[in-house]
Parts: structure tokens; C-alpha cells; sequence
């Protein structure tokens, strides 16, 4: 089970799903999920200042598992709780398939920046990706 | 006709409208040209306003951009000849640059770079006269 979340700028909420992943011992309770990631978002704003690549890698861990981060160019972050036998590499490439679903999104000029995506193809895509690389 | 192009409505409008068309230039341009990687420091993100966003937007890199010798927060972007007031056969033709003050005002707003944008014609040259708050001030020195 691989949980991701899309925080917009003053921590707002855009986007979160359960995505399935490889199977991981213990899963936190559905309620802490979102505490988590929202503990994760300090240390992700201190490395967000520290380099000029948006894959931040790990910011943070929960109970050994890890939360690793992407940061877009307009600061949306991008957020990802999953276990620790996950492999950088599928994670990076899953980053940047959301990365290219996300603009697609925002180019829309009904859509609002910092409001929840309600699109449901956006769902299904990026189910199907988490599915690609992450269940491998 | 004539006053109602004139009200400061229109260029406020004008500035809007091109601070989403900034919100959504920056993502698809880091992306696209610069290879996912975004900006550190003024002036390197002032150089991909001054580059990439210029020649995706209007072909042409923009003039010159200088730091201002008397206050440490403000920076200019020279531009000789704006696309936006070309064609405009009114007297208000140099206050159309809103639209491209809004859009680097987006731009820069987007990549936490808070700052306030206008546009003032000047010897011929349109000038876009970026302040940016104390804040990113400090950030960017430390």
C-alpha cells in the first residue's frame, strides 16, 4: 500500500489516494495517514531550499517507513508514504509521470491553482502508473 | 468607448489575467526546457524569466536586466519593444505591458519569490520594475 498526497501552497490539500504498492508489514490506520504526511512537510521545506532538483528522495520516516518527496517548479509537493523495500528509481519515475499529469491539470484555465483535482481521469492515470511502477 | 479603455479597471484586469497565464508558464516551461529543475536565488530565477519565459513567450531573450543601485530589493527587466502595446492606436498603448508585468508577477509568485511587478515606459524602453519583499530578501542572502 503506497499513500500519496499533493499539497499546494499553505498546506493545502489537493489530491490523495491509496494506490496499491507492494505489500508492507504494518499499515498505519487510514485516520494518521494524513498526520504523517503533514509532520513530513517541515523537513521537506528545509531540503526544498537546499538544491535546485525537484526529487527530494526521503524527507522523513514513520515507523520505519519512509516519506519520500517532489517539489514542482511552482511548489507543489508532491508526497509519497510507502515501505521501505520501494526502489528509488520506480519512485523518481512515478514523480514525473504525476509531475506530466499535474501540468496537464493546471493547464486548464478553469482550473483554479491550489484547489482539490476532481478530475477523474487524473485518478485513473495516476492509479495506472502507481500500478506500472510500483508493482513490479 | 474611448474613457472606458482609460479606467485603471482595465490594466488591473489586464494584470490578472496575466498572472494565470504566469501560475501556468512556469511549471510547463521548468518541465519542458530546463529539465525539471527549479531555482535557488534572484538572479538565477530572474535569468529564466529573462530567457526561457521571453523566448517561449516572444522569441526573443528580453534586453537587460539590472539591480537597482539605490534600492536592494528592486530589479528591472528591460524590454525595447513589447509585443502588447504594438498595435494599439490609443495614447494608453504603453500601459497594455500589464499583461507581461502580470505574467512575471506569476511566474515569480509561483517559485516563492513574492514581489510586486509594474511597468513604466521609459527613453523608449518599456521597464519592468520587480520589488520583491524583505523576506525574500533575507532568504536569498542567507
Amino acid at each position: 500500500m503506497v499513500y500519496i498526497a499533493i499539497v499546494g501552497k499553505g498546506d493545502v490539500l489537493i489530491y490523495e489516494a491509496k494506490l496499491p504498492g507492494p505489500s508492507s508489514g504494518k499499515v498505519p490506520p487510514e485516520n494518521q495517514l494524513q498526520f504523517i504526511v503533514h509532520q513530513a512537510l517541515d523537513s521537506l521545506d528545509h531540503k526544498t531550499w537546499s538544491g535546485t532538483s525537484m526529487y527530494l528522495k526521503q524527507v522523513d520516516t514513520f515507523n520505519k517507513m519512509p516519506v519520500s518527496a517532489f517539489v514542482t517548479a511552482g511548489h507543489i509537493k508532491f508526497m509519497l508514504l510507502h515501505s521501505s523495500s520501494l526502489e528509488e528509481n520506480a519512485i523518481k519515475q512515478f514523480f514525473y509521470e504525476v509531475y506530466r499529469l499535474y501540468i496537464k491539470v493546471a493547464m486548464n484555465p478553469f482550473y483554479l491553482k491550489n484547489t482539490p483535482i476532481t478530475s477523474s481521469a487524473f485518478n485513473d492515470r495516476v492509479r495506472t502508473s502507481a500500478r506500472n511502477f510500483f508493482m513490479r | 468607448m474611448h474613457t472606458l479603455f482609460c479606467t485603471k479597471y482595465v490594466f488591473n484586469s489586464l494584470s490578472e489575467a496575466g498572472y494565470g497565464v504566469g501560475l501556468r508558464a512556469i511549471e510547463l516551461l521548468s518541465f519542458r526546457e530546463k529539465g525539471c529543475r527549479k531555482e535557488r536565488s534572484i538572479i538565477q530565477m530572474l535569468n529564466f524569466v529573462r530567457t526561457t519565459v521571453w523566448k517561449s513567450l516572444f522569441g526573443r531573450p528580453a534586453d537587460d536586466l539590472q539591480i537597482s543601485n539605490a534600492k536592494k530589493n528592486e530589479y528591472y527587466i528591460y524590454d525595447n519593444d513589447p509585443v502588447t502595446c504594438k498595435y494599439i492606436s490609443n495614447s494608453n498603448a504603453a500601459r497594455c505591458a500589464a499583461y507581461t508585468a502580470g505574467i512575471i508577477n506569476g511566474i515569480l509568485d509561483a517559485a516563492e519569490f513574492t514581489c510586486t511587478v509594474s511597468s513604466i515606459l521609459n527613453n523608449n524602453r518599456m521597464v519592468f520594475v520587480i520589488a520583491f519583499t524583505s523576506k525574500v530578501i533575507a532568504r536569498d542572502s542567507s
